[in-house]
């Protein structure tokens, strides 16, 4: 019952890393913004279990709210896919 | 009290069976052919598998002792979130089927019939119906002009 | 009957099941071959976080943690709005 908590916290920071490099190495910028939903959705549930309420509440509302929504209006004026070197 | 241990006895095999149906939704989820049949398994993950739990939580909260004075703020806390998940979720998914079907995304599977793609209004009634709407001349007047958005 | 010790049972068991579904989505989530894939992923893993969240805030015995979890379903909400507005409109405006 000890080590329960702190076994959730190593596999979620983990899919949290491998989420970012998807991201990072993702060309339709679409499909990175929802794969970085899904790593912050995961870094969330890790900093909530560090005991850390504040963090939670700030990190939730910039890094699922905010910056999707501010990546997406972004996305929408220019463009969705990025070409050439 | 026996009233409590009932309650709390609800309240757990409610949080176990909800577990048990988020398992069977994630394995679903990832077994299933086409986009329409994994939204099917999401509904059981969201339902089934979020506001079941959620509510067996507020009852657990309500009479568990060591949380002390702080268990009904708990159980209002847990109320809520069951509530908000049982309006929101139907609402999201049909968002994003819709987009889907009206976006053509993806692969569209091997349909026997599909009333939806009948029923749809053709390319040019449309056209029709946007010309009556907005007021815009027709064919042989002279062409006032217009600014629109361009569609992708 | 103790309520401490069955309830700390309860949520052993809990916690490893929900811990396997989430490596699941996780797993749909990478794979995931069009876009709407992902979204209703990541939609599925914020809804039963929440639900973990506020499990996890009993057993924790503190009513600030639990607070988090009206927050991650109703900003997940939005991610679908504004993945639906851009599909189907071209444009989003916030």
């Amino acid at each position: 019952m000890i080590g329960i908590h702190l076994a959730i916290l190593a596999i979620v920071v983990s899919f949290g890393f491998v989420f970012s490099y998807l991201a990072m190495k993702e060309h339709d910028l679409l499909k990175a913004l929802a794969l970085s939903s899904v790593q912050s959705t995961f870094f969330a549930l890790g900093f909530y279990i560090l005991a850390a309420p504040d963090i939670v509440l700030a990190y939730l509302a910039i890094a699922v709210g905010a910056y999707t929504a501010l990546v997406i209006l972004a996305i929408s004026k220019t463009e969705r896919y990025e070409v050439g070197e | 009290m026996i009233i409590e241990d009932i309650i709390f006895t609800i309240g757990s095999v409610a949080i176990l069976l909800g577990a048990v149906y988020d398992l069977i939704a994630a394995i679903g989820l990832l077994r299933f052919g086409d986009f329409y049949m994994r939204t099917h398994a999401a509904t059981i993950g969201t339902v089934g598998g979020a506001v079941l739990p959620v509510f067996g939580a507020g009852l657990v909260a309500l009479v568990y002792h060591p949380l002390g004075a702080q268990r009904f703020f708990m159980a209002g806390i847990a109320f809520t979130v069951g509530v908000l998940i049982l309006l929101i979720a139907p609402t999201g998914t049909h968002s994003i089927v819709s987009a889907v079907y009206f976006g053509r995304i993806g692969k569209k599977p091997r349909l026997v019939v599909d009333q939806l793609e009948e029923d749809l209004p053709k390319r040019k009634d449309v056209v029709e119906l946007v010309r009556e709407h907005e007021g815009l001349p027709s064919e042989g007047e002279e062409r006032e002009f217009v600014f629109r958005r361009m569609v992708r | 009957m103790n309520v401490e010790v069955v309830f700390n049972e309860v949520l052993y068991f809990a916690a490893v099941i929900y811990t396997f579904a989430f490596v699941l989505y996780g797993i749909r989530a990478i794979k995931g071959p069009t876009t709407a894939d992902i979204i209703l992923a990541v939609d599925c893993l914020s809804f039963d976080m929440a639900a973990f969240m506020v499990i996890l805030g009993i057993y924790f015995k503190s009513i600030m943690l639990a607070s988090g979890a009206i927050i991650l379903a109703l900003w997940a909400f939005m991610l679908d709005i504004y993945y639906t507005k851009y599909v189907l409109y071209g444009e989003v405006e916030v």
